[in-house]
């Protein structure tokens, strides 16, 4: 009894309290205790991790959730819109402005959920280089500063015109955003490229030290069919190396006035980011032929 | 005794049919069609013998023939001979390398839809208050 009582409740518990100690209930109440910070330090044991790993997945799924929201704020603003532009009352004015701004808010909400994504991505990304992750991070922290500060404003909007000079605020900025994110996209593309190229230069290098050092193993005629396959295998690289330079090229200048014009020149892009990645993997079905033949040594 | 009221040496009339040109065979001239020269019988009876006794001669050589065995050996292509090299564990590690660089390639997206920008509708359409 006096063992049980110095060990506090789990002494209590575990020890085995006798009738007089305390009431049933008592007891009871303090195995319930114990049994949620039991499930509570199982939930942070197998979970978090969990949650930490599949962080852009989450990301994402928030993302797909406020597009829906924002599909709906769209839709009661257009109709708003347009009853306030056919009858003029008062009434459709104020419905107008209120719907005006649920769908400002949920618009840059919207962009800020998709930034999330963006950022998380690179998080995740093993690839790109942390020089390279912390310039796209800084553009995306940029990004969505200028958002939260947009948000920010819808408490200032009590007037249509008020929510015209709002939004034209995010129009106006609209293409630096958009250049911003898509320079993100193909930075990340390009990492996962350039990491598929290390290691097919890696395999290009041993598969040639492979063949100087076993040299004698081959007849003279086959020799000559290897090193030509090794040239044609290092051409894939070098025409991979091309595209990469005209896509960096390229994407260095994704910025324009125009969204159009921007959109464009992404859509250019990733035609390049295919281009890069056929020749990497012709050059690798290449490697492969070769690497099979290297063991037949007639 | 009872005659009739004709005479017998009046003739009884008989209905008269008319015989149309149709009915009439003209024996001399299909006579005349039908006959064949002897030769030509011959000729193709020499035929029918030729060409029988070729159809008997080609017929049982299908049947004869018989299907290919299944244990037949079939003509390999010519064998490369494996080089020790084969069996170096550099070389195992390398062929390891490619087929998970191929498998890479193969995964990578050039454009991944999770990453798409959404569609925002920018000018909200009043005209000017």
């Amino acid at each position: 009894m006096a063992d049980a009582y110095g060990l506090g409740p789990y002494g209590e518990t575990l020890g085995g309290s006798s009738p007089l100690s305390g009431t049933k209930e008592r007891k009871y109440d303090t195995i319930r205790m114990d049994m949620k910070k039991v499930l509570f330090i199982f939930f942070l044991a197998f979970f978090f991790p969990l949650k930490i790993f599949a962080s852009s997945q989450t990301a994402y799924q928030e993302y797909l959730i406020e597009y829906d929201v924002y599909r709906t704020a769209l839709t009661d603003f257009k109709v708003a819109r347009t009853e306030y532009l056919k009858y003029k009352t008062l009434a459709s004015q104020q419905t107008a402005l209120e719907k005006t701004k649920t769908m400002l808010t949920s618009r840059s909400q919207l962009l800020l959920n998709y930034l999330s994504v963006l950022n998380e991505k690179l998080n995740e990304s093993t690839a790109m280089t942390p020089s390279n992750k912390s310039l796209y991070q800084t553009l995306i922290t940029n990004e969505t500063q200028f958002l939260k500060n947009h948000i920010g404003l819808m408490r200032s909007i009590g007037s249509l015109t008020d929510a015209e000079n709002v939004s034209q605020q995010l129009t106006s900025h609209y293409a630096i955003l958009q250049s911003n994110t898509y320079q993100t996209i193909v930075g990340l593309k390009m990492a996962e490229l350039n990491a598929l190229d290390t290691t097919y230069y890696d395999l290009l290098t041993k598969n040639y030290t492979f063949l100087q050092t076993n040299r004698s193993s081959y007849t003279t005629e086959r020799l000559t069919i290897l090193d030509r396959w090794l040239l044609q295998i290092q051409n894939k690289r070098d025409l991979f190396k091309q595209k990469t330079d005209e896509i960096i090229k390229e994407n260095s200048v994704l910025k324009s006035s125009s969204s159009t014009e921007i959109v464009a020149s992404y859509q250019r892009i990733v035609k390049l980011l295919s281009e890069a990645k056929q020749y990497l993997t012709e050059g690798t079905s290449y490697i492969q032929e070769l690497t099979t033949s290297l063991q037949y040594g007639e | 005794m009872e005659t009739s009221g004709y005479t017998q040496t009046q003739p009884l009339p008989m209905p008269v049919t008319p015989l149309s040109g149709d009915h009439q065979i003209p024996v001399g001239v299909s006579s005349k069609k039908h006959s064949f020269d002897p030769r030509v019988v011959f000729i193709l009876l020499i035929l029918v013998g030729i060409i029988g006794g070729y159809m008997t001669g080609v017929k049982p050589v299908s049947p004869t023939t018989l299907p290919t065995p299944s244990d037949t050996p079939t003509p390999t292509p010519k064998t490369k001979i494996v080089s020790t090299i084969a069996t170096q564990s550099a070389y195992r590690e390398l062929t390891v390398s490619v087929a998970s660089l191929s498998a890479s390639l193969r995964a990578l997206q050039t454009t991944e839809t999770t990453l798409t920008p959404p569609t925002v509708e920018l000018p909200l359409g009043f005209p000017n208050q």
